[in-house]
């Protein structure tokens, strides 16, 4: 039972979304335009930092309320030139900054820009963005609208998969960001407890980041995740706008994935470690420490050994209890249906240009052997009519082995399919990889392959494996809605 | 102007820069009645779903069990 754990928080997070409409923080926004400086840590990003740029200057924003600062992490490609082309572009608007040294990672980069941004008190708010993020005209004063609630410490917005036309990757990626920010984002809104600001979009008051420290968090992955989680521990709180939409461009590959979320994972781990003091205890000041946000961070950051345990259970009870084993795998896998029925609609139906895009990746999220046995489990009778036809029709006639067989195939599935995402990593970069590794993403499922990187990280922080900022390889190939 | 010397052609990122002003306040009333009344359709969009999932649920029990 302990399998549907997982599923049946995912439909209470989505149940969460439903109260939205009433317990949000649009009755205390104003339209305010702090003054605001624009933070963009680049590494070799002369491919999409001049559209950035030319977007965040388009912004509708007061354009001297606006600053622009780029920190240059010692790129070896145009990205200088190409800063300096945008700084006098746009004179007294795009400063561009040059870190001698890089490649430190993410953190101390924006921390060099912020050194400087903090020496004056022009900044009142600062934006923190990736290199390749494009906001839409609108974004940026929609997320400002939230500062006037001076209990407001930061603001996060919707990033979505921004990459035309586009691959089956960039469109599993799509349609994830509905579930994993359209919709998980607006549940914690309700909830009050934000688990991660968007590293691509993060708005902070400069109270708050004063409070920080003035310094993002170096000793981590995960320094979004830190930042969100000490902001509210400071007793400021973190709102998601779901209508500030901007566009990122994803990996289109599984290995530019796994790198990515590996990275994420690692970071999760660490900030599990870090706040451990934190979990399932309620404090007055914020609500981390809710049972409720504590049962969806432990639910998604424990999915693989959920997997592995409902695998083991099942096949043991299989041995040592045949029809208790069927029993609990029936009430395993109804749970599943019901929350994949109601996850996968729904989020389709929250962002319905999205999920034009996207819905077939929507509804092959689990991958084609777990949607077989969602089925079986739904229409047990139906399958087993078909399959006595088949066997009819072809004279063949299963032995007991065969049947022994499948059925631990079934119980053993949940755990196996993580081995199984992992090879399509490795087949990726060979020959035939390029057909096979989509291929055993849609069969073991998308789901399956996120949760072998979470498993592969939990042996990386276990090794104690060096902390390395794999950047993720951008091109340039969004297209945005005008 | 973008770097590809294009505006915003074919969706591309890279558009003319226009002056900006602030908005005046009966457009941000708009924008925020907008949100809210696209959250309350968002509840209505999980009441239909949960009520086609439990109609299901009973066929399922009904017919297909």
């Amino acid at each position: 039972m302990l399998g549907a754990v997982p599923e049946v928080a995912a439909s209470w997070q989505f149940l969460l979304v439903a109260g939205h409409f009433w317990r949000n923080d649009y009755d205390v926004c104003a339209p305010v335009f702090p003054r605001t400086a624009v933070l963009i840590p680049a590494w070799n990003e002369a491919a999409v930092i001049g559209a950035s740029i030319d977007r965040l200057m388009s912004l509708e924003y007061p354009r001297d309320a606006l600053r622009v600062y780029l920190v240059d992490d010692a790129s070896t490609d145009e990205t200088p030139q190409v800063a300096a082309a945008k700084e006098v572009q746009y004179p007294g608007s795009v400063i561009h900054l040059r870190r001698e040294k890089g490649g430190q990672g993410k953190a101390h980069t924006l921390n060099h820009g912020l050194a400087i941004i903090l020496r004056d008190d022009w900044m009142e708010a600062l934006l923190i963005t990736d290199a390749d993020v494009i906001f839409q005209a609108d974004s940026l004063r929609k997320m400002t609208r939230h500062l006037a609630d001076p209990r407001v410490g930061a603001v996060t917005a919707y990033i979505k998969e921004g990459s035309r036309p586009g691959n089956y990757m960039t469109r599993f990626i799509g349609y994830e960001y509905i579930t994993a920010q359209a919709a998980a984002r607006r549940g914690q809104n309700v909830l009050g407890a934000t688990a991660c600001l968007a590293g691509g979009a993060q708005l902070h008051t400069r109270a708050n980041l004063l409070a920080l420290g003035g310094r993002i968090d170096t000793t981590s992955l995960a320094e979004d995740t830190f930042t969100t989680f000490q902001t509210q521990l400071n007793g400021r709180r973190v709102v998601f706008e779901p209508h500030a939409i901007v566009w990122a461009e994803e990996p289109g590959s599984i290995i530019g994935l796994w790198k990515q979320r590996l990275r994420w994972a690692r970071g999760n781990v660490q900030v599990t470690k870090r706040y451990r003091t934190l979990w399932f205890r309620p404090h007055r000041g914020h609500r981390l420490g809710s049972v409720t946000f504590g049962v969806f961070w432990f639910c998604l950051f424990l999915q693989p050994i959920f997997m592995i345990v409902s695998s083991i259970s099942l096949v043991t009870l299989y041995f040592a209890n045949y029809a208790g084993a069927w029993h609990a795998f029936h009430i395993l896998w109804i749970t599943n249906a019901v929350t994949y029925f109601f996850i996968t609609t729904f989020a389709l139906l929250i962002d319905p240009p999205i999920a034009r895009h996207t819905w077939r990746q929507g509804m092959m999220f689990p991958g084609v052997v777990n949607l077989g046995i969602v089925l079986y489990t739904c229409v047990p009778r139906l399958f087993r009519d078909l399959a006595h036809e088949a066997f009819a029709a072809t004279h063949f006639s299963p032995d007991h082995a065969l049947l022994a067989g499948g059925i631990l195939f079934i119980y053993a599935w949940p755990a196996a399919s993580m081995p199984a995402a992992y090879l399509a990593k490795v087949a990726e970069p060979h020959r035939f990889g390029r057909f096979l590794s989509p291929l055993v993403v849609y069969v073991v499922g998308y789901g399956s392959l996120l949760c072998a990187c979470t498993f592969a990280s939990y042996v990386k922080e276990l090794r104690g494996a060096e902390m390395k900022w794999d950047k993720t390889e951008k091109t340039g190939k969004m297209v945005v809605p005008t | 102007m973008g770097q590809d010397r294009e505006d915003g052609e074919n969706g591309g990122p890279d558009v003319t820069i226009e002056a900006v002003k602030a908005r005046p306040v009966a457009v941000f009333r708009q924008e925020i009645n907008d949100a809210v009344r696209y959250e309350k359709g968002l509840f209505i969009k999980a009441l239909v779903v949960l009520a086609v999932l439990a109609i299901l649920l009973i066929l399922r029990a009904m017919y297909f069990a």
